[in-house]
């Protein structure tokens, strides 16, 4: 019941058309008791930021599969930052390469979840984003 | 109250976060203004993209819309996907549309209440038009909307869905009827079917009120302008029947005020028998030591002492 | 690869507060050694079923097929080509060997492929970057970032042309991996170079319903996109007969998650359905259409269902060919395919595997009859190709074509019981599929009602509690999964080129004659509207100098959609009056 209450908002950014993989993410966070907000593919750095603000969602999940996606994540975290919703965490997860973890990290990305990630620590993760905002909010 | 803050205090009311509960009497005794239509159908009848028209038109009319997208939770993990705003997805960068998805959340319950509490909200930040969008499938999603003046069901052309609306109840909350995908096979005899079944109904949904039952293809924008319409010329009826609309209003109101009695009931009655108490109850009962009725009434005196 | 921009420098010192991270507390560790432990292995069998979900016996003899040779086998060269396109086979022509080579601004492409052309490639094959795809500008507001990562930029015809200087498009044979305006482009570019269009070469790969179902469902509405392609077919067929036509192209709705009886049931409903429109028209027969037609297909790992899924499939178009649509020319009945082994396939961990399942999956390509083949390179999925790992994929070909013998004898596999009970089993299958279509009112309805993308969500779902139940095994994924990640390089260019690209196109939009560019595009918009063919409307725009964001745009408005995709620009012409 616990996890019923964090609202994850998934989408991707950019041209990339390889969605298929978030949907699956979808429904296994569904099947761990998580709403997820699905916002599907193709939205601009300011349609996906509106809708996670909209939603009021406890974090914000992008996958990506194209090269640009630190460019793209750096910027959805300052767009939040400036439209007063820094409490929307931000994880990332697709075709994530290690040598980019530290910008983002530094960038004020949450969590990384690359190819080979378990299951489990995401959980734990979207867990734990619900979990600290409901503390903020109390 | 801008965009961050409303769909915050959104989240506080779905949660049943009492301490916001003084802001939302006030913002409901603020509101009034907003046009609120319901649309219900089963899954797969082309809701949300029908939705998403009814969005443009008003907002070529210079409207503020909002949306409530409920999708039903699931039952076994109680988690959801809401994936009704993808269907919407063009106008996510409109500032003048506002989307937000909500889960029925089961077992929780007061799905009615906490809905209303959100139409209170969105009416007093200022939204001109709020579309509430539900999946019929349940009980709590059908009831649901009984708190709204203009109920639009959507249905498909296939066979069988006629049948399930009359089962669900929702031929007697609908103000509006239409049969989506009409190009399908199928649409022309579903429609007929719905104007004999309208015409035989024990109980008039709006007393003077005649349901139309309009063709449409979401899709391409077919029959779209018929249906906004349709839409209007539902509230016209009401601001030209004013007795009428008010008669309505106040049962409308009955319904949610009945439900948040009751949330409040089950509330006490969850704080008052703690440690094991209802435990102990229940097993009197089912040992015949004690009685349901016998129970009930011991409950309800001492949450209500 | 991405170069610090100004806003991940900003943020670097801005502490985001009471956020949850996941940023490793500890400093990295060093490296682990590659090389996991080997235990003695006792390898058990979990799954009988095939990829796809078909399931298997543990033998096959001759009581499991009714074979009549003459009727659903035929000699190789000989209909229904079950067994094969050509009598000879590789004997007479060796299959392609297809080395993809795009990226960055046209002149970057243009040095890749002189070092292909220097290493020994026969054709020339370019993919074109994400934007160019959804015919999308490279100084589009809210996607510049990605103009020229994993393609080429070619938004205009000009870039066509500095792509292609100096070489004779009706002598070199160039392969466009792109589809919407790939003909127009390189028509225009022709044009403009001076080569007759009726001697033109070169392929595309045209399937704009494909792009609807595999994975951007807005990119393509279905009513637009399958007039736009008759169109284009009827022009493309009258106007360059020695232009193929890469169509279907199933390659990327099966890495999205199709099945190999998916493939044929979905393709075959669209091939069908793209025939009866085109040739109602009464202007391209049969015969003059479908002989310029070649299926674009994946090699994924299943090697048996591979086979058996290109022999089921040129089994079923010969037939379709003859008795649906009264085709005579035995061009029109005999399949050619075009093959990518599939990247889906292949594993982020301990990526050297891939060089097994590259190789498995081109020999099943070859014993399959294929026409011609494209080896995904090893790192995959780990980074766009490094130019060893592409050397790589060329060498496993080599190795195929000279060492292993698979291309010395047609059909090898053909009068296995298996093989052939396997054949049979796919197509039938895939008849399903097409029946269940035809169910739904047609392939244009079940496409645009979801259900055709429904298919590719099951499969994924299914896909992934099996592994996370392990009742199916991938190794380096959910089994013998090595802790430590693929060695980091990546592929990097210099982004100079593609800078000066987008200024230049820009200078473009400037200099042109804006007056004679409007003309033509609302030509283009009235001639779309009307329902006449508008492909030569779309080349004359192109002419003027229109960029492929503006020309696709107008055809879009014209068929009652947004000019942009992403609705954050609109349309820059004067289409007052129209």
């Amino acid at each position: 019941m616990q996890n019923s209450t964090t609202r994850c908002i998934l989408g991707m950014v950019g041209t990339d058309v390889h969605s298929k993989g978030l949907k699956i993410i979808a429904q296994v966070l569904r099947d761990e008791g998580f709403e997820v907000i699905y916002a599907g593919d193709h939205h601009t750095v300011d349609s996906i930021v509106s809708a996670a603000i909209q939603e009021d969602a406890d974090l914000i999940g992008l996958s990506f599969s194209s090269t640009a996606y630190v460019d793209y994540t750096l910027e959805i975290v300052k767009a939040l930052h400036e439209r007063n919703a820094d409490d929307i965490a931000v994880m990332i997860g697709g075709q994530i390469h290690p040598d980019d973890h530290k910008i983002l990290y530094d960038g004020g990305v949450g969590g990384v979840f690359g190819p080979g990630f378990k299951m489990p620590d995401l959980f734990a993760f979207v867990r734990e984003c619900g979990a600290r905002r409901r503390a903020v909010n109390a | 109250m801008d965009v961050r803050e409303t769909a915050r205090l959104i989240s506080r009311v779905e949660s049943g976060d009492e301490a916001v509960r003084d802001r939302v009497k006030a913002l409901y005794r603020q509101g009034g203004r907003a046009r609120i239509v319901g649309i219900s159908g089963p899954p797969g009848a082309g809701k949300s993209t029908l939705v998403d028209q009814l969005i443009e038109r008003y907002r070529a009319r210079g409207l503020r819309v909002a949306i409530v997208a409920i999708d039903p939770s699931s039952p076994f993990s109680g988690g959801a996907v809401l994936g009704d705003r993808v269907r919407m997805a063009r106008h996510a960068t409109d500032r003048g549309v506002f989307i937000r998805s909500l889960a029925a959340r089961g077992a929780l319950g007061g799905l009615t209440a906490a809905t209303g509490d959100v139409l209170a909200i969105l009416d007093a930040a200022g939204w001109d038009i709020i579309l509430l969008e539900t999946v019929g499938v349940g009980q709590n999603e059908v009831e649901v909307m009984r708190i709204v003046p203009a109920v639009l069901l959507v249905q498909n052309p296939g066979d069988g869905d006629a049948v399930q609306s009359v089962k669900a109840g929702t031929l007697e909350i609908a103000h509006i009827f239409a049969v989506n995908k009409a190009d399908m096979a199928g649409a022309d005899k579903v429609a007929r079917n719905l104007q004999e079944m309208i015409a035989h109904k024990a109980r008039q949904t709006s007393e003077g009120w005649e349901e139309p039952v309009l063709l449409t293809e979401a899709s391409n924008g077919r029959g779209m302008d018929e249906l906004v319409a349709a839409i209007d010329a539902r509230f016209a009826f009401l601001d030209a029947n004013p007795d009428l609309a008010r008669r309505e209003e106040k049962t409308r109101l009955q319904a949610r005020i009945k439900e948040l009695v009751t949330q409040h009931i089950h509330r006490r009655i969850a704080t008052s028998v703690k440690n094991g108490g209802m435990a102990d109850l229940l097993d009197a009962v089912a040992d015949r030591v004690q009685d349901p009725h016998s129970v009930a009434e011991t409950l309800f005196r001492d949450i209500t002492a | 690869m991405n170069a610090r921009t100004e806003v991940s420098e900003a943020q670097a010192s801005e502490p985001r507060g009471e956020v949850v991270s996941l940023r490793p507390t500890e400093a990295p560790q060093p490296a682990k050694s590659h090389m996991g432990h080997i235990e003695n292995l006792e390898l058990k069998i979990k799954r009988t079923e095939t990829n796809s979900g078909l399931e298997t016996q543990a033998f096959y003899g001759p009581g499991d097929v009714k074979i009549d040779y003459e009727r659903d086998l035929g000699d190789p060269g000989t209909y229904p080509y079950t067994r094969g396109g050509y009598p000879q086979m590789y004997r007479s022509r060796m299959w392609t060997l297809r080395n993809i080579v795009g990226y960055g601004a046209p002149e970057d492409t243009r040095d890749g492929w002189e070092k292909t052309l220097a290493a020994g490639g026969t054709g020339l094959d370019t993919v074109v970057d994400s934007l160019t795809q959804h015919a999308t500008d490279p100084d589009h507001p809210a996607f510049y970032k990605e103009v020229g990562l994993e393609g080429v930029s070619l938004p205009t015809v000009r870039d066509v042309q500095i792509l292609t200087k100096g070489i004779d498009p009706t002598k070199v044979d160039i392969a466009w991996h792109w589809a919407i305006l790939s003909y127009p482009m390189a028509a225009a570019a022709a044009i403009r170079d001076g080569y007759d269009l009726a001697k033109l070469q070169g392929s595309n790969m045209p399937d704009y319903l494909k792009l609807n179902i595999s994975g951007y469902s807005d990119l393509m509405p279905p009513e637009m996109g399958h007039k736009v392609l008759i169109d284009l077919l009827e022009t493309t067929c009258l106007t360059s007969p020695k232009w193929a036509s890469g169509f279907p192209q199933g390659y990327d709705y099966r890495e999205a998650g199709a099945t190999a009886h998916t493939e044929l049931g979905v393709f075959f409903a669209i091939v069908i359905k793209t025939l009866e429109d085109l040739t109602a028209r009464g202007k391209v027969t049969v015969d003059d259409i479908a002989p310029r037609l070649a299926w674009v297909s994946s090699s994924d790992i299943d090697f048996f269902e591979e086979i058996a899924k290109f022999r089921a499939m040129r089994r079923m178009w010969a037939r379709i060919m003859k008795e649906r649509f009264g085709a005579k020319d035995p061009r029109s009945m005999r399949l050619r395919v075009a093959c990518h082994t599939s990247g889906r396939s292949l594993v982020y961990k301990q990526p050297l595997n891939n060089l097994a399942r590259v190789a498995i999956e081109s020999v099943a390509a070859l014993l399959g009859g294929v026409q011609s083949l494209e080896a995904c390179t090893y790192d995959e999925p780990v980074s766009v190709p490094t130019q060893e790992a592409r050397e790589l994929a060329t060498r496993t070909q080599q190795i195929i074509a000279e060492e292993v013998g698979a291309a010395r004898v047609a059909d090898p596999l053909g009068g296995s019981w298996y093989i052939e009970a396997l054949t049979d089993k796919v197509e039938a299958e895939a008849y399903k599929i097409m029946d269940q279509i035809e169910e739904q009112g047609g392939i244009l309805k079940a496409i645009t009602s979801g259900w055709v993308e429904g298919l590719v969500d099951k499969y994924n779902f299914e896909l992934h509690k099996q592994l996370e139940n392990k009742e199916r095994i991938i190794i380096g994924l959910n089994d013998f999964v090595p802790d430590d990640d693929p060695p980091t390089r990546r592929f990097s260019f210099d982004r100079t080129n593609v800078e000066k690209h987008v200024r230049r196109f820009a200078e473009l939009k400037q200099q042109r004659d804006n007056a004679v560019l409007n003309e033509r595009i609302r030509t283009l918009y009235t001639t779309a509207k009307s329902g006449q063919n508008a492909t030569w409307a779309m080349i004359d725009a192109l002419l003027a100098d229109g960029s492929i964001g503006e020309v696709w745009g107008t055809v879009r408005m014209a068929h009652g959609h947004s000019y942009d995709l992403f609705r954050a620009i609109e349309t820059p012409f004067d289409l007052k009056g129209l």
